[in-house]
């Protein structure tokens, strides 16, 4: 098996679009594979990690119980850039449990392989 | 220097005809051989899999995507793979598939393929270089 | 061990250049393609790290009327954009 590190990066808003669950889906996927990708949200997509969201008009499962579920498949933390956060006016106690500050800078360089959603 | 002789995948996330992320995928994956290089496999998600509709039928004076893509098929010996999940939410199902699901009329067809996404991700690990062409 | 980023956004419609900004590292390239290739009128309208080198792709360019400022911009054409992403270790694109 390659050894070969993967990051998925998602940078829009859930609910709004698909992009959130294909992202996760992508991310669930290497993991089943027994090569849990990175996850890290970046731009809109640490809106993807607020607590307290509902189920969305798209009458799909929403995001967050699948980001709730990562953890089990060894994706983890979620990690998200801070300053997508504070530009947003919000700050980590708004957030989901299991979320971790990251520099994306450092990100893309420590992995071989970038995916954005 | 440039590496010599790298496998390449793509992932296309743009529908044909309504954002260039098709074209631009074609022409840079036409580019490839040129360099020695050649795209392994073509992954479609999100509106990428559109790319995929068999029906197709652009005016005679636009460039025809389909062919493009079976043409690259062809030239290049790529797997042309089209995520599942997206492909059949968005109408678009092989003979199998529209057995299935009670439609006469088969809506993709080979050299096009249903995968699921652990084609995109054994794509992303075992090939040398993966580039995403988005919306 | 360096990244090529792509960018197909116009600058004038999403602030994907401003968060571009804290995720590239020295030695790093950026790319503008399809609608991206409107940043090249001028100066970057953000500030860059140094290090890194700007391009534009030639075709996207010339198929919409765009003459890249030359003391920043630097021009490709596809077989450029394809040596870019051999040289480099990855490639990210932004949207």
């Amino acid at each position: 098996m390659s050894s070969k590190s993967i990051l998925v990066i998602v940078r829009h808003p859930p609910h709004g679009s698909s992009w959130v669950r294909e992202g996760l889906e992508a991310a669930l996927v290497g993991a089943a594979l027994g090569q849990p990708p990175t996850i890290l949200f970046s731009g809109d997509g640490v809106l993807a990690l607020l607590a307290n969201q509902q189920r969305g008009a798209l009458g799909q499962k929403g995001s967050a119980a699948m980001l709730e579920g990562l953890s089990l498949y060894d994706v983890e933390p979620l990690w998200y850039d801070h300053l997508s956060l504070e530009a947003r006016g919000l700050d980590v106690s708004q957030l989901m449990p299991g979320c971790q500050q990251a520099c994306i800078a450092d990100m893309i360089a420590r992995h071989d392989v970038v995916m954005s959603f | 220097m440039a590496p010599q002789g790298l496998t390449y995948a793509l992932m296309v996330q743009g529908a044909p005809y309504s954002q260039q992320a098709s074209h631009s995928a074609l022409r840079f994956a036409e580019a490839l051989p040129a360099q020695g290089h050649r795209v392994a496999a073509v992954f479609f998600y999100h509106d990428g899999v559109y790319n995929a509709a068999s029906m197709m039928s652009p005016p005679q004076d636009e460039p025809h995507l389909l062919e493009r893509w079976r043409a690259l098929h062809q030239v290049q010996q790529c797997e042309l793979l089209v995520c599942v999940a997206s492909a059949i939410r968005r109408g678009l199902l092989d003979e199998s598939e529209a057995k299935r699901h009670g439609h006469s009329h088969p809506t993709l067809e080979a050299p096009f393929e249903l995968t699921g996404l652990g084609q995109l991700m054994h794509a992303a690990l075992h090939y040398d270089r993966l580039i995403t062409f988005a919306p | 061990m360096s990244t090529l980023h792509l960018i197909n956004r116009s600058p004038f419609s999403t602030n994907v250049l401003h968060e571009l900004a804290d995720a590239v590292s020295e030695g790093d390239h950026i790319l503008l393609i399809e609608d991206g290739v409107y940043a090249a009128f001028g100066a970057p309208c953000w500030t860059l790290p140094e290090g890194i080198s700007l391009w534009a792709l030639q075709e996207d360019c010339a198929s919409r009327g765009v003459t890249p400022s030359s003391v920043t911009w630097g021009t490709m054409d596809m077989a450029g954009f394809v040596a870019l992403t051999a040289s480099t270790h990855r490639t990210v694109s932004w949207f």
